[in-house]
């Protein structure tokens, strides 16, 4: 399946409770092919920030 | 007080306006919880009465539940005379009238309803019934209307089809005559929106593979085995479609629904970090209740619960 194909209804209020690393560890065994990063970055309205996080990993 | 009975010295009047009520042939019935009332805000208006049974009929709760049984094809009374005894000077007297006793046989619906109807057998249910002009009939009680009491209701196992006679599906109703005939309470309806109050349909969830978190489901219709993913396939693509629990009852939180395609189903995700989870935990999955189901476009569902191990 390619990127951005699969449409995912997340719980979003957990989404902002989470770490953006536990948000992507919860989900990437069920959307292995999905950009979970950006995904998240769209939920909790940034975009920024996230790239700064994985320039860090 | 002392020594006074209460007696009626005149009967009731007899003259007849023009508009009678005039009880056309029973055609549906629906089945009530035995305490059910519905209040004269609720029968103002049939838009009222009507909404009123919808929600009635898509009610989260079984126990708050109405079921309606629509399409009577045809209605055998078994209804018992009244008993006369006759004295030994040739006197007669009326000892006492007998039950109602309606068996009504459908088509529509077939094994899949008579199935469902079965489990009400030994149920205490009451009913409202309707005729052929979308008038419902039930029981008047100060200004609420009421569904008459029943004595049983039976769905009989079916009679198969012989070659020339169709398969027999039937529902019996037995309820004491003063209701309908005394005390009866209705409310005049077209029969197009009578029909428009529906049963919910039983859906049955299969599980798929679970890898820890990540569950897998398909859902059929209970009876017809339509895949719920044919045409609601978006629709159950959403978190608040689905209830996770875990064996103590507690509820799990579901942090991602999305389609499957390659099993016509969809995939749960639960967070691992929940307090009430646990891995290898048995998860009890199923659907959102009727309403938040009809809430979300997936109107006239339930579902079963399936323990994921």
């Amino acid at each position: 399946m390619k990127r951005g194909e699969l449409k995912i209804s997340i719980n979003t209020a957990w989404a902002k409770k989470v770490k953006r690393g536990d948000f992507i560890k919860n989900l990437e065994k069920a959307y292995p092919d999905t950009d979970l990063g950006e995904l998240y970055d769209k939920i909790v309205g940034r975009s920024k920030p996230a790239e700064a996080e994985e320039k860090k990993v | 007080m002392l020594n006074e009975l209460t007696c009626v010295t005149g009967g009731g009047n007899t003259g007849i306006g023009d508009c009678p009520l005039d009880i056309k042939n029973m055609v549906g019935a629906i089945l009530t919880p035995s305490n059910l009332v519905i209040e004269a805000a609720d029968t103002a208006s049939s838009a009222a009465f009507l909404a009123k049974l919808i929600a009635l009929a898509t009610a989260a709760l079984p126990a708050n539940r109405i079921y309606p049984i629509h399409n009577f094809e045809q209605i055998t009374d078994n209804s018992e005379d009244i008993t006369i005894q006759t004295l030994g000077y040739g006197g007669k007297s009326v000892t006492r009238e007998g039950d109602y006793d309606w068996m009504f046989q459908f088509i529509k619906g077939g094994f899949c309803l008579l199935k469902s109807l079965r489990k009400f057998n030994k149920a205490n249910k009451s009913v409202f019934f309707y005729d052929a002009n979308g008038v419902v009939y039930g029981m008047k009680s100060s200004t609420d209307l009421k569904p008459i009491p029943l004595v049983f209701f039976h769905a009989s196992p079916p009679k198969v089809n012989d070659g020339t006679n169709a398969s027999i599906y039937s529902a019996r109703f037995v309820f004491k005559p003063q209701y309908l005939a005394d005390n009866i309470g209705f409310v005049e309806m077209s029969l197009a929106d009578i029909l428009s109050v529906e049963g919910l349909q039983d859906v049955a969830l299969t599980a798929g593979t679970r890898a820890t978190n990540v569950l897998k489901a398909t859902a059929k219709t209970g009876c017809g085995g339509v895949n719920m993913y044919d045409e609601y396939s978006t629709e159950l693509a959403v978190v608040g479609a689905w209830i996770a629990k875990n064996p103590a009852g507690a509820l799990l939180t579901i942090t991602s629904v999305a389609v499957d395609a390659n099993i016509s189903g969809w995939t749960i995700t639960l967070d691992a970090a929940d307090p009430d989870y646990s891995v290898g935990v048995d998860v009890t999955l199923s659907l959102a209740d009727p309403v938040t189901l009809a809430g979300l476009g997936v109107t006239g569902f339930e579902s079963n619960s399936i323990v994921i191990p």
